[in-house]
């Protein structure tokens, strides 16, 4: 089907998120058109397109938020499609927004709380238990100063959404996903509004965070360098239609994805 | 049959056309007049005083109500009210919209007297029969509604088809776009959306007055048909609104010949016409592609986002403030009044204060719903007078102990509350308002009008509990029960909110599509909330029925629901102290102007009630913590050396906001 199933090399692993020829319809827009694509363990994905090719669509379908006209999704093997979003989550599948979508009236650190405990499972028990223990208990909150630390969250981990900067809330939102630690993350535009030195140690932690736990990475971006950069292999959209993929050599190399992003020569270059 | 459907269309038209007001203003302005029975009333008695003390000719009465009186009223609104709600959240904007409707009711009855005109004269003075057609006499009233509701039908589909204006009212385009588009100020067509709006609205109030009397109640009729309309045409469409409407009519004329003489269905099936209509809109809506919800849809996150972060920031602001002796203030508050309260008033006194402790309970139950998961619930009081109900039967006529009635008083409420639950929650939040309301207008004419509960208007006799050995006849005794309820109830919620489903909530309600993504099951965790809530309100109801001895059903309509929506929502509806203080002034307000001061001004308290609820459009986070931040900030300032951090649960970097700063009000950032 796609030039990756063709690399022997791959074939052997275990794909943790396939989509298979998926196709959305909004009305008349066609936002996705018999789309297909794998995500590995351990390693980094990118979808990169213009603006309004249909990644985002496609991280909905793979987060179950948007159930597909056609096409199938799969959870390590497990078929997803038209499940609700819950059982997505169920089966470890963690994704960020473009938006941040944080919660109001919760601080970062109780943000990182609930995925812990969510990770965990809750009960009607437990719950109940929760309410007369402690707010988070001694190592809830260890657990969740390593994680905000490493994202250099540190120092905003008392306050609300509301008083940090965007980008800095979509950080906020990487780190409540890694906290329910998935099998899969999707993360959509997570390094908008950060600076470069903010965004090195966001490529840095997402690469080592991918092989470390083993975690299937989709990473949606505009900075096409550092996709370059960090991904094991690329897909790319556009309008609706996926046009090429590969290795970041591969897609710099590719015709078709030169002529989508008209003005650059050579993609990345 | 035919002299069914002539009465039906008539009556219908009248929806039909109040359905079209609410529609347009709606789509020009993203604003949902709940007002809209308020300002029929309001404009149909300004037509009867025209016409009975200034002696007017009764065509001339109505062309100045309509024409003259209604656009002002509505130009009014929009300069002072309605243009700014734009920029607040949609649950401030729905409850500014219920204060002003309670606040309209209200202060209409202050304006020109409140007691009820049963037979008033309309347009017509004299009708008499008009024409025969097919045998069947129309009467010049019917005849001159169908008329003018034709007329206005053809002008409006002149408008919105041949002018600019119009394409902004059907909902073709949103404001914004309107000015690229057309060059056309948007904020005058707005200004005359509501100027129409109102103009429209006023005339169906004077031309069903005739048939309804001249009282709030007579317009709910019309109000919860319009509403039906409005949900068949899913808000935004004006003729599925306006013929939704129309048939809703149509068919409340048209059962009467079918209908057995007397029982459940003689008297139900008419009431409850607008309630299944609604209920089977939205079970098609459901069905068809889902519903729009308004409070998701891109244009209204747009207008929103703005209000909510500067809520956010208020609230951010609040939490800054407070101090670690802060959270015992509340509590010492409590134990003086507690320990005051009975020595320094009379039992008539004690006896209004435990009354009003027991409203505190009813209206903790917004808290759940309103404070946790945003739903606008406007029949929170039917749950209050359905536990009410339940708890007096048990007692009453099947001899329970009373205080096994009032618990499994709460149980029905609950059960109650999880059926609407399971109709409105599915919804967007204006959706959910507009179907409580009217599920309130249904108990109100459906189950508190069944002989066994209604009693003959005198309502069923509950007796006072009798609490590990003590029977509460004494009112001071009753005070420390309410009291004690009060505070169980709001200690679960406190419970609640701290636990790791406070959490959950936390995230439904700031983003449905982050908590699905968590795996946290929304319209679960929502409708136990919303039971919650219904048990709540159910065992408020069965204290407050046993306190005055009663299950007195008539006494928990849906317009007074508005009443303490709007009250409890400007006193903060997620605070404890804030609710509690509602519940009170519920009380000892109409018990003050009873006893101090003449009847004719016997409803100023809700106009003052509806007035505050206005004002959160001001200030979202509600009264009372506003009061606590000021409290704060004083005794920050009297102070000698106040520590920098004070002692919480953080010790990391402060946020940059002024620790120090009056929490800004209203959109101020
Ligand atoms: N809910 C929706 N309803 C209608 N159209 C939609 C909806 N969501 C997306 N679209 C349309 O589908 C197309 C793809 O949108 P999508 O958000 O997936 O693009 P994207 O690649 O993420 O773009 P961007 O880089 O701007 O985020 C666009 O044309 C968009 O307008
Ligand atoms: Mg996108």
């Amino acid at each position: 089907m796609t030039a990756v199933q063709e690399r022997p090399e791959i074939v052997t692993q275990e794909v943790a998120l396939k989509l298979e020829g998926v196709t959305v319809q909004f009305g008349g827009v066609r936002a996705l058109d018999d789309v297909s694509m794998q995500a590995y363990p351990g390693e980094v994905t990118g979808l990169i397109g213009p603006n309004g090719a249909g990644k985002s669509t496609l991280l909905a379908v793979a987060s179950g938020l948007q159930p597909p006209v056609k096409g199938e999704v799969f959870l390590e093997g497990a078929r997803l499609t038209g499940r609700a979003p819950q059982a997505f989550a169920k089966a470890r599948m963690a994704r960020t927004f473009q938006s941040p979508q944080l919660v109001k009236d919760l601080d970062v650190r109780q943000h990182l709380v609930l995925a812990f405990r969510v990770r965990t499972g809750r009960s009607l028990l437990s719950d109940i238990k929760s309410a007369f223990g402690p707010k988070m208990t001694k190592d809830e909150r260890e657990r969740a100063d390593l994680l905000l630390g490493s994202l250099g969250l540190s120092d905003v981990a008392h306050l609300g959404p509301a008083e940090l900067p965007l980008g800095t809330r979509r950080l906020v939102g990487v780190a409540q996903c890694v906290g329910m630690d998935p099998k899969v993350l999707l993360l959509d535009e997570p390094t908008a509004g950060l600076n470069q030195r903010e965004t090195d140690r966001f490529a840095e932690l997402v690469t080592t965070l991918s092989r470390e736990r083993g975690i299937a990475t989709v990473l949606v971006e505009h900075d096409i360098d550092l996709v370059l950069s960090i991904s094991a292999r690329i897909f790319v959209l556009d309008f609706g239609k996926l046009i090429a993929s590969g290795t970041p050599s591969e897609i710099r190399k590719n015709k078709a994805v030169q002529a989508a992003y008209i003005g650059s020569t050579e993609v990345g270059a | 049959m035919l002299s069914y459907l002539i009465a039906g269309l008539a009556v219908g038209a009248v929806y039909a056309i109040s359905a079209m007001a609410l529609v347009i203003t709606y789509n020009a302005s993203r604003v949902f007049n709940f007002a809209q029975g308020g300002m029929a009333f309001f404009i149909a008695y300004c037509f009867y005083w025209l016409v009975n003390d200034v002696g007017l000719n009764s065509y001339l009465a109505a062309a100045i109500a309509v024409l003259v009186i209604a656009p002002v009223l509505g130009l009014f609104l929009w300069a002072v009210l309605l243009g700014r709600l734009s920029s607040a959240t949609p649950l401030a904007r729905l409850a500014a919209m219920i204060g002003l409707s309670v606040a309209l009711t209200a202060g209409t009855s202050v304006i020109f007297g409140h007691e009820t005109i049963v037979q008033p004269k309309g347009i017509i003075q004299n009708s008499g029969q008009a024409l025969k057609l097919g045998g069947v006499s129309v009467s010049d009233e019917q005849l001159l509604i169908l008329v003018v509701a034709a007329l206005i039908a053809g002008v409006g589909y002149l408008v919105l088809n041949k002018t600019s204006a119009g394409l902004i009212t059907r909902g073709a385009v949103d404001s914004q776009m309107m000015t690229v588009l057309t060059g056309t100020n948007p904020g005058k067509v707005v200004a005359g959306t509501w100027m129409v709006g109102t103009a429209i609205a006023g005339l169906a109030g004077i031309l069903i007055m005739p048939s309804v009397g001249l009282s709030a109640i007579g317009f709910a009729n019309v109000v919860a048909a319009s509403f039906a309309g409005v949900v068949i045409g899913r808000l935004t469409n004006l003729w599925w609104g306006f013929f939704g409407a129309l048939a809703v009519g149509v068919a409340q004329s048209v059962v009467i010949p079918y209908l057995p003489d007397e029982g459940l269905l003689a008297t139900a099936l008419r009431p409850s016409m607008p309630f299944l209509f609604m209920l089977i809109a939205i079970l098609v809506q459901i069905r068809s592609a889902g519903v729009r919800d308004d409070t998701q849809s891109r244009e209204v996150a747009r207008l929103s986002t703005k209000a909510e972060s500067n809520e956010a920031h208020v609230h951010a602001v609040m939490r800054d403030q407070r101090g670690a002796w802060d959270r015992w203030v509340g509590w010492a508050v409590l134990a003086v009044v507690v320990f005051l309260v009975p020595i320094v008033f009379e039992q008539f006194w004690v006896g209004v204060i435990a009354l009003g402790m027991a409203y505190g309970i009813a209206l903790l139950s917004i808290r759940p719903v309103t404070g946790e998961t945003n739903v606008v619930s406007l029949c929170q009081i039917s749950f209050v007078g359905i536990g009410a109900i339940a708890a007096a039967q048990l007692s009453t006529t099947y001899g329970w102990d009373v205080t096994t009635s009032l618990i499994i008083g709460a149980v029905v409420a609950a059960l109650c509350g999880l059926v609407v639950g399971v109709v409105c929650l599915p919804l967007g939040q204006l959706y959910a308002a507009i179907t409580t309301f009217a599920f309130a207008l249904l108990a109100e004419q459906v189950i508190y009008t069944r002989p066994t509960f209604s009693n003959n208007d005198s309502g069923v006799f509950l007796d006072r509990p009798t609490i590990a050995g003590v029977y509460l006849l004494d009112n001071t005794q009753f005070f420390y029960f309410a009291t004690a309820v009060f505070l169980v109830v709001a200690g679960v919620l406190a419970l609640l909110r701290r636990s790791t489903a406070g959490l959950a909530l936390a995230t439904i309600r700031s983003s449905r599509v982050r908590a699905s993504t968590l795996g946290i099951p929304i319209y679960r965790s929502r409708l136990a909330l919303f039971a919650l809530g219904a048990a709540i309100a159910g065992l408020a109801g069965g204290i407050i029925a046993s306190y005055q001895y009663v299950a007195f059903p008539a006494g928990y309509s849906a317009a007074l629901g508005l009443t303490w929506f709007a009250i409890a929502v400007a006193q903060g509806p997620s605070s404890i102290g804030g609710l509690a203080a509602a519940g009170l002034s519920l009380s000892v307000a109409p018990a003050l102007f009873g006893t101090f001061l003449p009847t004719r001004l016997a409803d100023v308290p809700a106009v003052l009630f509806g007035l505050m609820a206005i004002q959160i459009v001001a200030n979202p986070a509600g009264i009372n913590p506003q009061l606590r931040s000021a409290f704060r900030l004083l005794a920050r300032k009297l102070t000698p050396q106040h520590p920098p951090n004070p002692p919480g649960d953080d010790e990391g970097v402060r946020a940059d906001v002024s620790t120090n700063a009056p929490v800004p009000v209203g959109s101020s950032r």
